[in-house]
């Protein structure tokens, strides 16, 4: 239940293990006693911003038992209990196993709603950030398209001269994606390195203000995001290329020529 | 041999109430050489361009061996006009970021004769010292030389010029004017558009240009 936010990979929970809230002061140890009970701590919890993060979890048969032995006076040691942690299948509805508790009235927190609420916000803010990201991005096509317009332009008179000594449509085509492809290439590659340079500092800003967990950066993730940055500037680059392109490619060379002249 | 023919050629640029050519007809042929004559503004450029291929005439045809240009596909006029016309600008056109010598290189290579002797196209045009310059370096002159070189670096069927003498000296005029009728001997065409009566010659099909309108002299 709680595994998405435990820091090591662990399933079951022995007798005398536990692991600690990010609330709770374990700074330095290793073990500690509870119930006078020797416990180790085998892991501690991320940030959940529930209370989780103040509680320690253990085995709930030891606790039993410790209760019983170290509450003798107390008939009832479940009295004790303050919190429980139950796991359930995966299709199991809470409500009805709520239901099936008789006598005892607890506040239940869900962690699944907690996940799904969570889920649920990540979900719309990854919405938002994707349609500031198209936004920006034809934004971009549109800013590209009139600075290669214009260096297609200042050069209209040279592409009306290779046309007249018999430059095909297709050739110019390929002439100027790969030039303007080089440029989108060298910039993909600088925009995508200064871009790996500042999400480390970033995504660590945002660990510490999340509550959630968030994945680690490493290499693969470095490599794969900045592969990714320059397909995405070249393929902004050539849509960016081939509008000013079409548009100057419909005149005839004599057009081109006089056009540049003037 | 091969016969280019120019069949009720019109221009009406857009924006303009008149026509700058109207309803012209020639025929041009291997080994001919034609000039023609007129005042200023009375589409001599206009008609030239039209049946080089490269402005498209507002009605009329221009026909390659009784195959219209204007209806082959963009492609093919491309390639029509790489092998067949080298075309003289009245201004001069150049690939700035190029030499001479690369700027005829790159000529040749959409020419029809991939290993013509460059370096003496170089000498013939006097050239030797501004081949490896860029053009804006050179004089007005130098410039309108290297592009003349640059065209008979294709090795074109038909050389269609545009005052080509613009910018030379009279030694340099002569020495062009010589090499274009050389053309003749090799089976070329030559188109002469020029104010400049010193260059009409009685050998030459002559043309006179007025209004628009083309008429044999
Ligand atoms: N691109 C253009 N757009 C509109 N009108 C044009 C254009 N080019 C030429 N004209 C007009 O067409 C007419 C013929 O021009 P053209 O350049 O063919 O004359 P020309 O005989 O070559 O003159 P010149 O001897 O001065 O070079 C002129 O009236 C000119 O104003
Ligand atoms: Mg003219």
């Amino acid at each position: 239940m709680v595994k998405p936010w435990i820091k090591d990979k662990i399933d079951t929970l022995k007798d005398g293990e536990i692991i600690a809230g990010c609330n709770v002061d374990i700074e330095g140890l290793v073990s500690l006693t509870i119930l006078n009970y020797p416990m180790t701590i085998i892991s501690s919890l991320e940030p959940t911003g529930s209370f989780l993060d103040d509680s320690v979890v253990c085995n709930i048969g030891l606790l039993r038992n410790l209760a019983k032995i170290n509450f003798p006076e107390n008939p009832d040691p479940f009295s004790s209990i303050t919190c429980a942690m139950v796991r359930l299948d995966k299709n199991a509805s809470i409500d009805t196993y709520l239901d099936s508790i008789i006598g005892i009235s607890a506040n239940v927190i869900s962690v699944t709603d907690l996940q799904i609420k969570l889920q649920n916000e990540i979900g719309m803010f990854s919405t938002i950030l994707t349609l500031l990201l198209a936004v920006i991005m034809i934004l971009c096509v549109i800013a590209i398209s009139s600075q290669f317009y214009m260096m297609i332009h200042m050069r209209i008179k040279e592409v009306g001269y290779l046309r007249s000594i018999g430059m095909t449509r297709s050739q110019l085509f390929r002439m100027f994606i790969m030039e303007f492809g080089l440029i989108g290439l060298s910039s993909g590659f600088f925009g995508s390195l200064i871009g790996m340079a500042l999400i480390g500092p970033m995504i660590n800003w945002v660990r510490s203000n999340l509550t959630m967990p968030v994945s680690v950066v490493d290499i693969k993730f470095m490599l794969i995001h900045l592969l990714l940055g320059i397909v995405i500037t070249l393929m902004l680059c050539l849509i960016s290329t081939i509008i000013p392109l079409i548009i100057t490619n419909r005149l005839s060379p004599h057009e081109m020529i006089t056009k540049g002249e003037l | 041999m091969f016969e280019l023919t120019i069949e009720k050629v019109t221009k009406q640029y857009s924006g303009n109430d008149y026509q700058a050519v109207k309803s012209c007809d020639m025929k041009i042929k291997s080994g001919d050489f034609i000039s023609i004559q007129g005042e200023s503004g009375s589409g001599k450029s206009s008609l030239l361009l039209m049946m080089s291929g490269l402005l498209p005439p507002t009605s009329g045809r221009v026909l390659w061996n009784g195959e219209s240009i204007y209806d082959m596909s963009d492609n093919a006029l491309s390639i029509w006009r790489s092998k067949n016309v080298g075309y003289l600008f009245q201004n001069v056109q150049l690939v700035q970021a190029l030499t001479v010598r690369e700027n005829m290189l790159l000529s040749r290579s959409f020419g029809n004769d991939p290993t013509l002797d460059i370096e003496a196209l170089i000498t013939l045009f006097g050239l030797e010292d501004e081949a490896n310059k860029l053009p804006s370096l050179l004089s007005g002159g130098q410039r309108r030389r290297a592009m003349i070189a640059c065209v008979l670096s294709r090795d074109p069927l038909i050389v269609c010029a545009d005052e080509p003498t613009n910018d030379l000296d009279s030694v340099w005029a002569s020495k062009i004017m010589a090499i274009l009728n050389d053309l003749k001997k090799k089976d070329k065409a030559i188109v002469l558009v020029t104010h400049d009566s010193r260059w009409i010659t009685d050998d030459q099909i002559q043309y006179v240009m007025e209004n628009g309108e083309l008429n044999q002299a």
